[in-house]
């Protein structure tokens, strides 16, 4: 039968055709055919076609191919059939066929032509994820439209409600005080979710302005802990510090509201008197800060929705939220992911139901002067005459309390601090080394703060060495009856960063003859 | 007496409503979510109840549906309260046989007219 066909014209076809009798047998095939199959022509002809068919299917095959024989009919490419073909290495390939019959004195003779349609299903593939991403993008930007107006007409019912009822004419002062207050709260949360919704919006088109210089993580997180203190005081919270003395390259201020926003959630949505935890430590290049609760932790399923603006997963995040001031906007994670990524860093969340959750911040290390901490450049630094270097003794047991005063000193960069975790070597180190500042804790394991100021203040060697009494015992009692027993100053924890330096700074000054007491 | 359950996991809100209610002369009781909503709804049975829509937990709608499906609390008087204006919210609150829907920002006076309409109506 060959030479019924024009050959040339075989040649020509774009496809790869391939004649088969009526039992099946291939007889004549093109180029192409050994081309996209990668069999040598007479490897080819003479076999059962099946030889291009993938194993699955090998078996059917037959029957099908006797069926089309005994009816058979001209099928066209596109037919929306999911068709397979084998190479001779074993590989598949998805393919269109058009079969196409025709008669000769030796029988039924069917010209299959094969086409190889991988290409071609990869590009509706690809267009099929670009709509889906298309919808998709198009309904989170619905969903955030709705949630966003969700967020601000609850506040503005607050503002405009709260102000009719002020003008209504028997109500008495403390309740209009109270109402003003309200609006007040209610304004300031407005104007908070609108600065984070055009802060998102800068970092989602590129125009937000970063100014990336080296930082210290300690300071900056003793900073953001002493803000977040009030907070965590009234639920009861703790928080402990294990800061490797690292630096990262970051803008400060963006980096210190990517804190707070952590901190605060992790205060936020902790069990009352729960932990929070905050580690910092470099790992080859980058820093890595993370920050621990002790909350109920969030699905799995849900924790990459942590990062979407609005999805409050946690909402219900306890009875008390008489402090409204620090109530979330909804978008603090969505923004801090954006704010990271544009330093140059990462952040993911970890989370185990009733252990708590773990955010974990990923920056590129940096290296900070030893002088100055960068982040604090509206902090004044009043005391730091460089040659003048003080020396401050804390008498201190707990870890996290101690991380936290020696982070508020690396801002006094003259201070060098020493520690003493008990009383009786505190005493000891005291009349050994004479510092020109004394910081005691009063609940100390050996002996109490209380004894050890006594010591201080009898042994001659260290009646003169002032003695700052730092505690969370808030007392008034206690206040006084440890001044009267002859320490300068109490202050109380949680620290508030500004006074506590100040404290420091004058008796340092009052220890080094620069200011009168 | 007329005893009316104001749901809404925001405090102003919840003040705010409570305030004003309580000044035309009503019983008021609070709920800060779907869950205690729900609950106190069946034990209280109160003449009616103001749902907010987007409460954690249990959603208003949610409340909603629960009330209707339920013999006891079928006929249930229902204002839902929120912040949600589209039309499918709309829609959904309709289907689920509230008696009236109220949107944020609404005024104080205007919603204790509402209120008072929907007790007179259901008379």
């Amino acid at each position: 039968m060959e030479s019924n066909l024009d050959e040339r014209l075989l040649e020509w076809a774009p496809d790869a055709i391939v004649v088969v009798d009526g039992e099946g047998v291939i007889r004549l095939i093109n180029t192409r055919t050994t081309e996209l199959f990668g069999y040598e022509a007479q490897e080819l002809v003479g076999k059962a076609v099946e030889i291009l068919v993938p194993q699955v299917n090998r078996e059917v095959h037959p029957g099908l191919r006797g069926g089309y024989v005994a009816h058979p009919s001209v099928r066209p490419m596109g037919a929306g059939l999911q068709l397979w073909a084998v190479r001779k290495d074993g590989t598949e390939f998805p393919v269109d066929i058009s079969l196409s019959p025709f008669e000769s004195e030796d029988g039924t003779y069917v010209t299959a032509s094969i086409r190889n349609i991988a290409d071609r299903l990869a590009v509706v593939e690809a267009l099929r994820e670009a709509r889906e991403a298309a919808e998709q993008a198009n309904r989170s930007k619905s969903e955030f439209l709705s949630r966003m107006s969700h967020e601000l007409r609850t506040p503005l019912t607050a503002v405009l409600g709260f102000t009719e009822l002020l003008q209504l004419d028997d109500i008495d002062d403390e309740r209009r005080r109270d109402f003003v207050q309200r609006i007040h709260l209610a304004g300031t949360h407005l104007l908070a979710l609108i600065n984070d919704v055009l802060d998102l919006s800068r970092v989602e088109t590129g125009s937000m302005s970063l100014s990336v210089e080296p930082v210290a993580v300690d300071a900056l997180v003793a900073d953001a802990v002493s803000l977040l203190e009030p907070l965590a005081t009234t639920r009861g919270v703790r928080f402990s510090l294990d800061l490797a003395p690292v630096a990262v390259s970051a803008d400060a201020n963006r980096l210190r509201q990517v804190l707070i926003n952590l901190l605060s959630n992790a205060v936020k949505y902790n069990r009352p008197h729960g932990l929070v935890t905050v580690r910092a430590e470099q790992v080859g290049d980058r820093v890595r800060i993370q920050v621990s609760d002790t909350g109920r932790g969030i699905d799995g399923a849900d924790i990459n929705r942590l990062f979407e603006p609005f999805e409050r997963l946690g909402l219900d995040s306890g009875p008390l939220e008489e402090s409204a001031e620090v109530e979330g906007t909804g978008i603090g994670l969505a923004l801090s992911r954006g704010l990271l990524e544009l330093m140059g860093g990462t952040i993911s969340a970890t989370s185990e139901a009733g252990v708590g959750s773990v955010f974990t911040v990923q920056l590129p290390a940096g290296t900070v002067q030893t002088e100055v901490a960068d982040a604090h450049d509206d902090e004044p630094i009043t005391a730091a005459d460089a040659d003048s270097k003080a020396r401050v003794l804390y008498i201190e047991d707990n870890a996290s309390n101690a991380i936290l005063v020696e982070s508020a000193l690396s801002l006094r960069p003259h201070i060098e601090m020493m520690l003493e975790t008990l009383g009786q070597p505190g005493f000891e180190r005291a009349a050994r080394d004479l510092p020109d500042l004394i910081l005691l804790d009063l609940h100390l394991p050996d002996v109490s703060g209380r004894e050890v100021l006594a010591w201080l203040r009898r042994d001659p060697r260290t009646a003169a060495i002032p003695v700052i009494v730092v505690s969370a015992d808030a007392t008034e009692r206690r206040v006084r009856e440890l001044l009267s027993a002859g320490a300068v100053a109490y202050v109380t924890k949680p620290l508030v960063m500004r006074d506590f330096l100040e404290t420091v700074d004058h008796w340092i000054a009052v220890a080094q003859g620069t200011e009168p007491r | 007496m007329t005893t009316v359950l104001v749901a809404d996991d925001d405090l102003d809100i919840r003040e705010l409503v409570a305030f004003r209610l309580h000044r035309d002369g009503y019983t008021v009781s609070l709920a800060e979510d779907g869950v205690q909503a729900l609950e106190m709804a069946r034990a209280e049975r109160p003449d009616l109840i103001l749902l907010d829509v987007m409460m954690p937990g249990l959603t208003g709608f949610e409340v909603a549906r629960q009330l209707r499906e339920s013999p006891d609390t079928a006929d249930q008087l229902i204002i839902l309260l929120t912040a949600r204006t589209e039309p499918e919210d709309l829609e959904q609150g309709k289907a689920l046989g509230v008696d009236d829907y109220v949107t944020k920002p609404f005024s104080p006076l205007e919603l204790s007219m509402r209120v008072a309409a929907i007790l007179e109506r259901s008379r």
